[in-house]
Parts: C-alpha cells; sequence; structure tokens
C-alpha cells in the first residue's frame, strides 16, 4: 500500500488543477454533484439527520440532493 | 472549493478510528464513494458524507464509538450510520459488501495520512477504483444525473500517471463505458 500524507496530496491535486486548467468554479462543483435520484433510503435519511444537526447547530450544512 | 478545514478535521477523527481498527484487525476500513472522489479532487467535489467499508463490523463500531463517534440511535433507516457531535455537517455510514465486490487489486489501496506525525490515516482505494466506480454508477444514472461522468473526468484529468489497462478493466467490470474518457 503506497502511503502520501494529505498535505502532499493536496497539493499535488491543486498543482495540477492549475496546470490542466480545471478550475474550482461553484458551477463546476454543482454540476459535479450527485443529483440524489439512485439513493438509498438509508442514505437519504443520514443526509436528512445530518442536515439536521447541522442547522441545529447554526452551521450551514453541506450541500446534498437526496 | 479547497477542502474545509472542518472536513479535514472530520477526517482527522475518522483516521484515528480506522487505526484504532487496523489495530484491532491488522486491517483497514476503506474509504470510497464520494468521499474518496472528495479527497482525491481536494475538494473540488465535495461531499458531506463517508461511506466505508469494513469487514468486521463489531471492530468498526467498536474503533468508531472509542474516537467519539455515535451511532445513529433514532429509529429509520439507517442501521450502520454514525455522526460525530463535534462534526454536525458530516455523517458516516458503512456500506455493505466487500469492497467493489472483490474485483479491486489491494495493492493499489492508498493510505492518506491526515495527522501532522503521519501516524494516523485514511485508506482510499486506487484513483483507478473510484474512476472505475463512478463510471458504474454512471452508466445506471446518465439519463437522469452525469454528475459522475464529470467526477470521473476530473480525476482522470489530475492524475496522469494513471495505469491505463488497470482502468479500464475496472470500468468494464463496474459496467461502465471507458471511451468516454478516451480510452
Amino acid at each position: 500500500m503506497t502511503v502520501v500524507s494529505l498535505d502532499r496530496l493536496i497539493e499535488q491535486v491543486e498543482a495540477r488543477k492549475l496546470a490542466t486548467g480545471l478550475l474550482d468554479t461553484p458551477e463546476a462543483t454543482e454540476a459535479m454533484r450527485n443529483k440524489g435520484g439512485q439513493r438509498t433510503p438509508a442514505k437519504r435519511e443520514l443526509l436528512r439527520r445530518t442536515e439536521e444537526r447541522a442547522r441545529a447547530r447554526g452551521l450551514a450544512p453541506v450541500a446534498a440532493y437526496y | 472549493m479547497p477542502l474545509e478545514l472542518d472536513y479535514i478535521a472530520a477526517l482527522l477523527e475518522l483516521a484515528r478510528a480506522f487505526t484504532c481498527y487496523k489495530d484491532a484487525t491488522e486491517d483497514y476500513p476503506v474509504l470510497v464513494g464520494g468521499a474518496a472522489a472528495a479527497i482525491y479532487t481536494a475538494g473540488q467535489f465535495p461531499s458531506g458524507d463517508f461511506d466505508i467499508v469494513a469487514s468486521n463490523d463489531e471492530a468498526l463500531n467498536a474503533a468508531m464509538l472509542a474516537n467519539g463517534f455515535r451511532r445513529e440511535d433514532r429509529q429509520g433507516y439507517i442501521r450502520r450510520g454514525f455522526y460525530h457531535p463535534d462534526h454536525p455537517r458530516y455523517g458516516f455510514e458503512q456500506v455493505s459488501g466487500r469492497l467493489f465486490d472483490g474485483q479491486s487489486d489491494l495493492n493499489r489501496l492508498r493510505l492518506v495520512t491526515v495527522d501532522r506525525l503521519g501516524l494516523v490515516g485514511v485508506v482510499l482505494p486506487s484513483v483507478e477504483d473510484v474512476i472505475a466506480d463512478r463510471l458504474g454508477q454512471h452508466a445506471v444514472v446518465c439519463h437522469i444525473d452525469d454528475s459522475r461522468l464529470r467526477q470521473a473526468k476530473a480525476l482522470f484529468c489530475l492524475f496522469p500517471e494513471l495505469d491505463v489497462t488497470y482502468l479500464r478493466k475496472r470500468i468494464e467490470t463496474e459496467g461502465g463505458d471507458p471511451t468516454v474518457l478516451g480510452i
């Protein structure tokens, strides 16, 4: 098993984004977001509860379709 | 967008749990699905849930609870869900079955250390396996949702050193179409 630190991995990926012009834009992020059509009932419930917990703590939930 | 700080903090807690599981079983759980894609894209694809494959249910449960996670305790569909009270924006779920139904090459797993000393980490499938998984899902949902194709293309672009022969084989095994990546 190869080992890499998270910092090093992120550094490599960010460098590659710059080299290829792959941009971290809100539009690109949204386009990659799972639209939720095939989620299992368990996954929908997990996401619903997670969103509920975040809101209860006054935090913005991570956007997810479910 | 980069991986958010609270995402990395949650990942660190998970890495501690994974290391605890490893100490008990001599094996690591594997982080799959959207979480693997999120890490390999350094947050370009953000995900709020962590899917975990682990063969020993009891050891995973013990490792998670020992590191501050709690079981989803309300009635409902979730039987293998966890949450961490300090990281309420994220959910954690053990998914059933073997890693990619036993079709992936375990020698290609990657340990990503999360702490500064490199003592604890999470194990991810190879990028090739994550791409194959994304394209396998795309084959099922492509008529309504091309998000998994976009994730796969981003990963393919970000990791130029991929083993294309293995990647093609794995995509086909997962029911996907390698030609969408031009291979």
